[in-house]
């Protein structure tokens, strides 16, 4: 081994070290605090260690805040993607100035401020009598999630060349049989993605479910913005590890999927 | 044998129809499986005119025509817009005597089969093959087993359980064509089903084709731009020249008498010389006066300068012995210098210098002339035709 590539391959390592550290290290720390009695300063590690704060979720406030958000985020995942898919596809189908104008609205609410959105959103949700209440916090979190997946499916069915749609048609399927028998069960892959990014949209959802949902809405960022507000430490790594879970858990999924085609190393 | 479908005498002959209770099979009336008055096909969604003009074309049940065209003539369009899946502008498509311009794609009796065949990736080859009975409403069993019988008549009988990836690029044709058939339509449309295509599997899918479409009664229109897939397996030609139909005919009939000059020079089976007309059947050529048969006079009524067409078949190299002999009545003889000799696989044939021109004239295989040879060769001159210059 030449000098130079030594001198690569250290540097290599040093970036892929930097990176480990700064992606694990704030988790381990959540872990430690979650499980410390007590942690003073200067101390690398807790004193002495207790698992309270675990065995208390089930029935505190945070428990029920995480079931209030996984509701909140399946219902989010399923109707965004519900309503997403035929959107991607009519956007796909679109031409020329029409198409750009089109995906612009749909990305709109991505790029917006969600603070900024929350704000319309509010006035709206109001009006409706739904200020404060679940189900506007439901609607306000499908308005970026509608938006992140329907640009997802427009780049599925910008790629498809629909001969699988004509094929079914022309040996007889109708547009609904098209749709049950041929377009849905080649698109499983594209469902699972959206349906999990739509989940991670609403489950992480601060700022739409603050304003909208007015602090009546226990989801559970809100229950750890409040335990950190309040100096819970424990309380609130608990809670914080609680929002990483589906993300981890969804790129578990996405690594199998990946792995499954062929477009990572194993 | 390319893994071909089996003769006749290995097949039930009652596999080739649906069961009544379980698939419509198409009705015994006189009118033509297809029937295309006046259409006119845009390509794509412009409303600038670009497209097919007046396409006038009928299929009879159990017949198949083969569409040839260049690239880019619209023949894809025109299958498209038969099966429903791209517009009708003007005009008139028919199935089975029905007027369906305005149906629905899955209503038309129509099946359309892409150049590269769609199988749907997470159906069992089996349940490919069964999908349109599926979409009928046909009862589980009943389908598998009518699917199991068209899968046997492509001989893939063993491989229903397969996934269509895992399929090779002839067993995917044939899965197509047997679900195509499965479906029983009035009218199969077949886009370029050959090309890109090596020459093996080009044999063994032409053949499938032939086969399954042996006794079927659906009409077949495939779309090609390879002659001999056309001759192979049209029963007449249709020819798409300038986006308009420029002849129907059968093979034999489009070789000895293309409509025009624009189908001589497609079909590429003429060699073209220039002649002066000298009364209304007597022409000057270069070798020599030549009567036209009296099938190609009208069509060079009036004109001063022509185009004649003479197929390879008719210039002939004649032999040492029989130099001397009186030719036949219809053909006329006469003298050049072999400048080169080309050997293919069809036979043996020598270019022949005629004064300011050349032509290319048969040669005996066994006994080909030599370069630079002075030989004598014959034209049969009923074989001639001629169109305006």
């Amino acid at each position: 081994m030449t000098r130079a590539s030594l001198h690569h391959s250290a540097w290599r390592f040093a970036l892929i070290g930097a990176l480990t550290l700064s992606t694990f290290v704030p988790f381990v720390i959540l872990l430690l605090q979650s499980v410390s009695l007590q942690w003073r300063w200067p101390d690398v590690l807790p004193q002495s260690f207790t698992l309270r704060a675990w065995s208390d979720v089930f029935g505190s406030a945070l428990g029920r805040a995480a079931v209030t958000s996984a509701l909140l985020a399946v219902t989010t995942a399923l109707t965004a993607t519900a309503f997403a898919l035929p959107i991607g596809r009519a956007l796909a189908r679109l031409h020329g100035p029409a198409r750009h104008l089109a995906a612009a609205l749909v990305f709109l609410p991505v790029a917006a401020p969600p603070i900024a959105l929350g704000a319309g959103l509010q006035i709206g949700a109001l009006s409706l009598g739904l200020g404060g209440s679940a189900v506007g916090v439901w609607l306000a979190h499908c308005v970026p999630a509608v938006g992140y997946v329907a640009l997802l499916f427009l780049g599925v069915f910008t790629t498809r060349s629909g001969e699988d749609e004509e094929a079914a048609r022309s040996h007889g399927a109708n547009p609904w049989q098209t749709w049950r028998l041929v377009i849905l069960p080649s698109l499983r892959g594209p469902i699972a993605e959206a349906l999990a990014i739509a989940f991670l949209i609403s489950w992480a959802q601060v700022a739409l479910t603050l304003v909208v949902g007015g602090g009546a809405v226990r989801a559970l960022p809100i229950e750890v913005l409040a335990l950190v507000r309040a100096g819970q430490e424990r309380e609130a790594a608990v809670g914080a590890l609680l929002l990483v879970m589906p993300a981890i858990a969804a790129l578990a999924a996405l690594r199998v999927g990946v792995r499954r085609t062929d477009a990572l190393p194993a | 044998m390319y893994g071909v479908i089996s003769p006749p005498k290995s097949v039930d002959t009652s596999n080739k129809r649906l069961p009544a209770e379980s698939a419509p099979v198409p009705e015994l009336t006189s009118a033509p499986a297809l029937s295309l008055d006046r259409v006119h096909a845009p390509f794509g969604d412009n409303e600038t005119g670009d497209g097919l003009h007046d396409i006038s074309l009928q299929v009879a049940r159990g017949e198949r025509v083969a569409l040839l065209g260049p690239s880019g003539e619209g023949k894809t369009s025109l299958l498209r817009a038969i099966a429903g899946l791209a517009r009708v502008s003007r005009g008139t498509v028919s199935v089975n005597g029905r007027d369906v311009t305005r149906t629905a794609p899955e209503a038309r009796g129509t099946v359309y089969l892409h150049q590269t065949p769609v199988l749907f990736p997470h159906l069992s080859v089996l349940d490919n093959v069964a999908f349109p009975l599926t979409v009928r409403g046909i009862a589980p069993d009943e389908r598998r087993r009518t699917a199991q019988r068209f899968l046997e008549r492509v001989q893939l009988g063993e491989l229903g359980a397969r996934l269509p990836h895992a399929l090779s690029g002839g067993q995917r044709h044939r899965v197509a064509l047997a679900r195509a058939l499965a479906a029983s339509p009035h009218v199969l449309l077949l886009d370029e089903p050959l090309s890109a295509l090596d020459p093996i599997l080009r044999r063994e899918v032409r053949e499938t084709i032939r086969d399954l479409h042996t006794d079927n009664p659906a009409g077949m229109l495939l779309v090609t731009h390879d002659l001999e897939d056309a001759t192979a397996l049209g029963d007449r030609i249709a020819i798409l020249l300038g986006r308009e139909l420029a002849q129907v005919a059968t093979v034999a009939t489009l070789f000895s008498q293309p409509a025009t000059l624009a189908v001589m020079r497609f079909l590429g089976v003429h060699q073209e010389f220039a002649g002066i007309m000298h009364d209304r059947e007597r022409v000057h050529t270069l070798f020599g006066t030549l009567t036209l048969p009296r099938e190609t006079t009208s069509a060079v009524h009036g004109a001063d300068q022509v185009v004649i067409g003479v197929r390879a078949d008719a210039l002939r190299c004649v032999p040492g012995h029989e130099a001397h002999e009186t030719p036949p009545t219809h053909a006329i003889r006469f003298s050049g210098r072999v400048t080169n000799l080309h050997h293919r696989p069809s036979g043996s044939s020598a270019v022949v210098q005629v004064g300011e021109s050349t032509v290319e004239a048969l040669s005996d295989r066994m006994h080909p002339p030599m370069v630079d040879d002075s030989i004598i060769v014959s034209l049969d001159t009923r074989g001639l035709i001629a169109f305006p210059r």
